[in-house]
């Protein structure tokens, strides 16, 4: 059955996760896709994935993304997509300013803050 | 061109060998329906066979030819361009001609010269030649491989040989089987790694090498030409003025269209509507004028489709001839099981199934021969890959560029992970195989690509690969070719031993046009023009972002200049879509290929992924396939096809002619 996405930066990540194993690598176990690396450095997706992928996020999540919020510190591992997700979802449900705050004490490996666009002024 | 085909160290009875020579002309007759023939020698254990396609002398030039004496033999497949200054020396010293066929001269120079008689040939070819005196069979393959060669070793120590590798399993000696490494090589770089095909125990004779089979039954592969080598040479003696270079390149591509006219019959021309093709078809005009026979490919989808150029270049030049032939998604679904069993090897585009509905159309307007602009994407650097390997080696030069790595966008802005709102992520991906600097440098990007498809391997089939890597192994086979070269040049070298060779030319290519008798004729390859064209300074091809230079110099002016200034469209047709259907319907082969059970009797995919996957793309609209997805479906298929249904294919052509099939019995 498929997870729906429920709220939390775990359970968005998990429901990420298993979008990517359906869609992109299909074999092995879903456990074994790593929440922290660079999918697209491990060549787990490809980069015509991450155009699939990113408008399933928006669909599937209800958010926008603008172009300038397309980057590794948003897109680069699971967890940071997963924070991105929750961060947009906070914000376009009238809360803001979470962004400096890292939403996942899981993640492990080096992070850098994600980037969330506010109107005009991070241009 | 023609079906060649034959075999050394098999006995047997006249009869016996007859047999076997009408089992492989069956399979062969799309190569030649004009004429058919063979030559036994049973002193020998020997048999060469052809089937002809006639063009040059229709009605002289039946095959095999000998030389005046009978100790010396032939079956050609191609042709030999410059074969009239040939056949006047030989003439001169004393050779005798019994027809005006180009294919009578090769004995002649072989014995005039001897073996490196093929050097001082132009053409696309493949010669058998069979040396009685000295008990000793030659195989030549033309400087690129555009005309094919398949051979295989028998337990007994026979050879047999045949353009095409049914031809070997029409003797039933051996069965197709699909080799496991030549899948990985597929999976790997699209092509099989260089003489190697698709079938456990066939080979192919690399592009640009002969083999000698001695009395004693050992075969020796030799190269005769170098393009490194050929380059190197020609710089010594290369002019660095501009107006020079661009009369030189005028002359070689003007010369190389001219040449490929030669023939008895009339010749058309494959316009797509790129620069390539429309200077052929521009240069085919000045010769044969206005009723110059063109050919398009027209596609009712619009994301494919070029008609729109082709129609510039008809009205242009005021083609009066022009024939396009409009596809549709589901005609590529409904031949694709023909174009795999021509094509013999694991595909990863339906590309070749639009080709092959083509060449049925010019047959039926009784057109024999065409030009195509094949190759000149590798000789003047064209592709988007040179320009990818370009950029990454500048951005290299400096990693924590921000503005080198988005010059990236330029390069394919037909694809949306490369328009501006993905570059960032696309960046990303490229920054993984930044660092990476071996031979193959500049295909790393489509290693990492293909490297997707290997999930759909069964366990148990990986681990029958026993960690064989064909990236090492295309590596060790290009060997020295890379090391003499500069990057973009390594770059040309490497497309030409892979895809054009492997794909290009020969499943979308010869194989294609072939199934019906239509021999494609490729002036681009021509090896004076490409020695020319890899010795010139590389600004002249690529400076920039700009591509083809010199071509688009040359012949610019003569040209709409929404023609000249074009940019690569890539010639491509739908995939998903040819076997998958808006209204829910597939094509009727797709679910019994990809069954669980087939797919364990073939024991190469993972059913539980492959059943994955279907899911995928039956629930995914159309318009979103990706380029994965794409790939994956002709991969899949193709090996499927290959593995369970070329047998009988082949068993369903055998219609054996022995009323019209002429042996000629030497004797002992």
């Amino acid at each position: 059955m498929k997870e729906t996405p429920r709220s939390g930066v775990e359970g968005y990540a998990r429901h990420i996760r298993q979008y990517i194993f359906d869609n992109f690598v299909m074999s092995g176990d879903v456990g074994d896709i790593p929440l922290d690396v660079s999918l697209l450095q491990e060549g787990i997706v490809d980069s015509y994935g991450f155009v699939e992928l990113t408008e399933w996020v928006e669909k599937e999540f209800k958010i926008s993304i603008v172009d300038e919020e397309l980057v590794p510190e948003n897109f680069g591992s699971i967890h940071r997509m997963a924070r991105f997700v929750a961060l947009k979802r906070g914000q376009e449900g009238g809360r803001s300013g979470s962004a400096s705050k890292p939403a996942d004490p899981a993640e492990s490996g080096p992070s850098a803050p994600p980037r969330i666009l506010h109107g005009k002024e991070a241009v | 061109m023609c079906g060649i085909f034959g075999y050394r160290f098999i006995p047997g009875h006249e009869e016996e060998h007859r047999e076997r020579l009408l089992h492989m002309a069956s399979v062969l007759r799309h190569r030649g329906p004009d004429q058919e023939g063979g030559v036994i020698d049973p002193k020998h254990d020997l048999a060469l066979g052809a089937c002809r396609l006639a063009i040059i002398d229709v009605r002289g030039g039946s095959q095999p030819v000998s030389n005046e004496t009978g100790d010396i033999w032939a079956v050609v497949n191609g042709e030999i361009f410059d074969y009239l200054e040939h056949r006047k020396i030989l003439s001169q010293a004393g050779h005798r001609f019994r027809s005006a066929c180009d294919s009578e001269v090769i004995v002649h120079a072989y014995e005039e010269y001897g073996p490196d008689f093929v050097e001082r040939i132009d053409g696309q070819f493949v010669i058998v030649i069979w040396d009685r005196r000295e008990g000793v069979l030659w195989l030549y393959r033309d400087r690129f491989g555009i005309c094919p060669l398949h051979y295989a070793r028998t337990p007994d120590g026979g050879f047999i040989f045949g353009s095409e590798a049914k031809a070997i399993f029409s003797l039933k000696i051996m069965e197709p089987k699909v080799d496991g490494r030549a899948l990985d090589q597929a999976f790997s770089y699209w092509t099989n790694a260089p003489g190697h095909t698709c079938f456990e125990g066939v080979r192919e004779i690399r592009p640009a090498h002969r083999l000698r089979l001695d009395r004693n039954g050992i075969l020796h592969e030799e190269r005769y030409w170098s393009l490194p080598e050929s380059a190197a040479a020609q710089r010594q003696s290369r002019s660095l003025d501009p107006d020079d270079i661009e009369q030189q390149i005028r002359e070689e591509v003007t010369t190389a269209v001219q040449s490929r006219l030669v023939a008895d019959v009339p010749v058309g021309v494959y316009l797509s509507g790129g620069i390539d093709s429309s200077i052929i078809t521009l240069l085919a005009r000045e010769t044969v004028g206005p009723d110059l026979q063109t050919f398009s490919v027209e596609f009712e989808d619009p994301v494919f489709d070029e008609s729109e150029f082709q129609e510039i270049v008809r009205h242009a030049l005021a083609l009066k001839n022009h024939c396009a032939l409009r596809i549709t998604a589901r005609d590529i679904g409904v031949h694709f099981p023909t174009a795999v069993y021509h094509a013999e090897r694991i595909l990863f585009r339906s590309a070749p199934v639009p080709l092959l509905l083509l060449s049925k159309e010019v047959r039926n307007r009784g057109i024999k021969v065409i030009l195509s602009g094949e190759g000149a994407d590798e000789v003047f650097w064209g592709y988007p890959l040179f320009k990818e390997a370009m950029i990454r080696r500048y951005w290299r030069r400096n990693p924590t560029s921000k503005v080198r790595p988005r010059l990236l966008e330029r390069i394919f802005p037909f694809m949306p992970q490369y328009s501006g709102r993905y570059v960032q992520l696309l960046i990303e991906s490229y920054r993984r195989t930044l660092d990476y600097s071996g031979p193959l440098d500049t295909h790393v990007t489509r290693f990492a690509s293909c490297a997707h498809q290997k999930k759909y391997y069964a366990p148990a089939f990986r681990a029958s690969l026993h960690g064989y890597d064909p990236i090492t192994h295309l590596q060790e086979a290009l060997g020295n070719d890379l090391e003499q070269v500069n990057y973009l040049q390594r770059a040309q070298i490497i497309e030409q031993e892979t895809l054009l060779s492997g794909y290009l030319l020969s499943s979308q290519g010869d194989r294609m046009s072939m199934a019906h008798s239509v021999e494609a004729r490729i002036p681009y390859l021509k090896h004076s023009l490409v020695t020319a064209a890899i010795a010139l300074p590389d600004h002249n091809k690529l400076l920039g972002l700009k591509d083809k230079r010199i071509l688009r110099k040359a012949f610019g002016d003569s040209l709409p200049s929404s023609i000249a200034g074009r940019i690569k469209h890539p010639y491509q047709a739908p995939d998903v879509k040819a076997f998958f259907y808006d209204n829910g319907q597939e094509a009727d082969y797709v679910d019994e290929l990809l069954h669980r059970k087939r797919l364990e009797d073939t024991g190469f995919f993972d059913p539980a992924v492959v059943a994955q996957f279907l899911k995928k793309v039956r629930t995914t609209p159309a318009e979103r396939f990706s380029t994965q997805d794409n790939m994956t479906i002709v991969l899949l298929l193709s090996t499927q096809l290959l593995a369970l249904h070329f047998s009988r294919q082949i068993e369903r052509n055998l219609v054996l002619h022995p009323s019209t099939f002429h042996v000629s019995l030497l004797s002992p």
